[in-house]
């Protein structure tokens, strides 16, 4: 089959596809990775998977939202997989004694390490989230989806995606008042 | 109906925002096309395309598989060829070569074929090569004798010429094997012959090692369609799912699902529908079938093709 490129999704082939994509989307999805597994490295890999992935799929998914939807989807439920792993790897850490401690490594005063602590407890209040529920805060807040996308995007019902947002929001606000205002 | 969304929580999305604003992932582009699967082109192996053979659409398979080849008579989906005349003619199956995720599988071919040889007509149409121009076979040209043995004690006897591959790979042992099987309706084993010599007594490998997880049936590749498509194949996949599609060039017109007969064990199962193709414009299309993959670990979907057109 000849390879078209043109600016119409529709006629895209993987490749074509691909390249779209990544430059439109590796950036955030690699920092959606990073609220949902709380480490770079394995964001990136799993992200790089996703795409890969993408690329068998395109016949099948051929719009560009569609792409994106499958490309979040991947990224999260590799995510919740890595984290699994990781959660049997942590639980033998601290069995055995040599479980990291740089979380609580206390930070210089200047604006710079002020920043700098205030994402590190961004990450770890997240990570002491259900996985469900730092998946749906993740995609509610840092993805900007509604309750009904979701919903689609884990293959859960929309109410148990309020149900998770709800308490989700609930224990970040719990975690992280030092650094909200008081709205009351 | 629709509830009210939770309320957004505008500081949550900012120490979110946040959290990953200093995040710079590396360029990864490069690494991700280099672990992108280039289908490689199957006539790397010398595999030989199908001339002028005619393809049926395989309705009657089921005649077929329940006793010997029957005549096709009445089947209104044979492809648009005026000769010879479709009311002498026997639907065989032959099982050619074609790419899949998992390597070179087999995939299972009718073409109509004049007072067939039991068995050995199959043999021929491994010869002669595939209609449908995805598939492909290891057997050149004049590589059988023009015999085969009757069946006796589970095992039929095929003889190799010179012009025969000198060492057949197991795929193309198992094109025969899985050939004859089809041809006899027998489960028989196949003993290879060259010359005086018996290279091999080869029983048929496990489908699901050897067979494309899809395989369509009907149409028949070319079959000229009005008002509704006929579509029977056979299928291992997720759920009985077969997901399908019709694309025009590389534009999806159409898409849905068929449900095979069965899923899981150690075979394919038959799975068969009607698309409704009376609004599609005159012209080429391709209709794909694929297996259903739950998740994106493991290999790609198996895909099964045929172009039809619509007039």
């Amino acid at each position: 089959m000849p390879i078209v490129v043109t600016d119409e999704p529709a006629t895209w082939d993987a490749d074509t596809a691909l390249e779209q994509l990544y430059a439109a989307h590796w950036r955030s999805l690699v920092r959606l990775g990073v609220l949902v597994v709380g480490d770079l490295a394995q964001a990136e890999e799993i992200t790089q998977d996703a795409f890969v992935a993408l690329h068998a799929r395109w016949r099948r998914l051929r719009e560009p939202d569609k792409a994106l939807a499958y490309l979040r989807q991947t990224v999260v439920n590799r995510s919740r997989s890595a984290l699994r792993h990781k959660g049997v790897v942590n639980r033998h850490a601290q069995a055995t004694g040599s479980a990291s401690v740089s979380g609580t490594d206390l930070p210089g005063s200047d604006e710079a390490a002020l920043t700098s602590e205030r994402r590190t407890r961004v990450l770890a209040a997240l990570q002491d989230l259900p996985d469900r529920q730092r998946e749906v805060m993740a995609l509610r807040y840092y993805g900007g989806l509604s309750e009904a996308e979701i919903a689609e995007v884990l293959g859960i019902s929309r109410g148990a995606v309020k149900s998770h947002a709800s308490r989700g929001a609930s224990a970040l606000r719990d975690a992280l008042t030092d650094y909200l205002e008081d709205r009351s | 109906m629709s509830r009210p969304e939770t309320e957004h929580d505008p500081q949550l999305a900012a120490l979110l925002h946040d959290a990953v604003a200093d995040v710079e992932p590396d360029d990864r582009l490069a690494d991700i096309r280099a672990r992108i699967p280039r289908p490689s082109h199957a006539r790397r192996w010398g595999l030989i395309a199908g001339g002028g053979a005619l393809a049926v659409a395989a309705t009657v398979t089921a005649i077929a598989l329940a006793g010997s080849p029957s005549p096709v008579t009445t089947d209104p989906d044979i492809a648009d060829d005026p000769t010879p005349s479709v009311a002498d003619l026997t639907a065989v199956p032959a099982y050619f070569v074609g790419e899949t995720p998992t390597g070179d599988r087999l995939y299972r071919e009718f073409q109509a074929v004049d007072d067939p040889t039991p068995g050995l007509a199959g043999l021929t149409l491994l010869e002669s090569g595939p209609v449908d121009p995805d598939y492909g076979t290891l057997w050149p040209e004049g590589s059988f004798e023009d015999r085969i043995s009757d069946p006796e004690a589970g095992v039929v006897h095929v003889y190799l010429t010179d012009a025969a591959p000198e060492e057949p790979s197991d795929l193309a042992l198992q094109q025969v094997v899985y050939t004859v099987r089809a041809g006899l309706q027998e489960q028989v084993e196949v003993a290879f012959h060259r010359g005086d010599a018996v290279l091999d007594t080869v029983p048929a490998a496990p489908q699901l090692q050897t067979l494309s997880h899809v395989n369509l049936s009907d149409p028949s590749e070319g079959q000229v369609v009005s008002g509704r498509l006929k579509v029977t194949g056979v299928a291992n996949s997720f759920e009985a799912s077969v997901p399908w599609r019709i694309m025009q060039g590389s534009v999806e017109v159409d898409t849905y699902s068929f449900m095979a007969s069965g899923s899981m064990g150690t075979r394919l199962w038959p799975f068969s529908g009607e698309i409704d193709v009376s609004s599609l414009d005159p012209g080429t299309y391709t209709l794909i079938v694929e297996t259903d993959v739950p998740t994106t670990e493991g290999p790609d979907p198996y895909a099964d093709s045929r172009t039809f057109v619509i007039e």
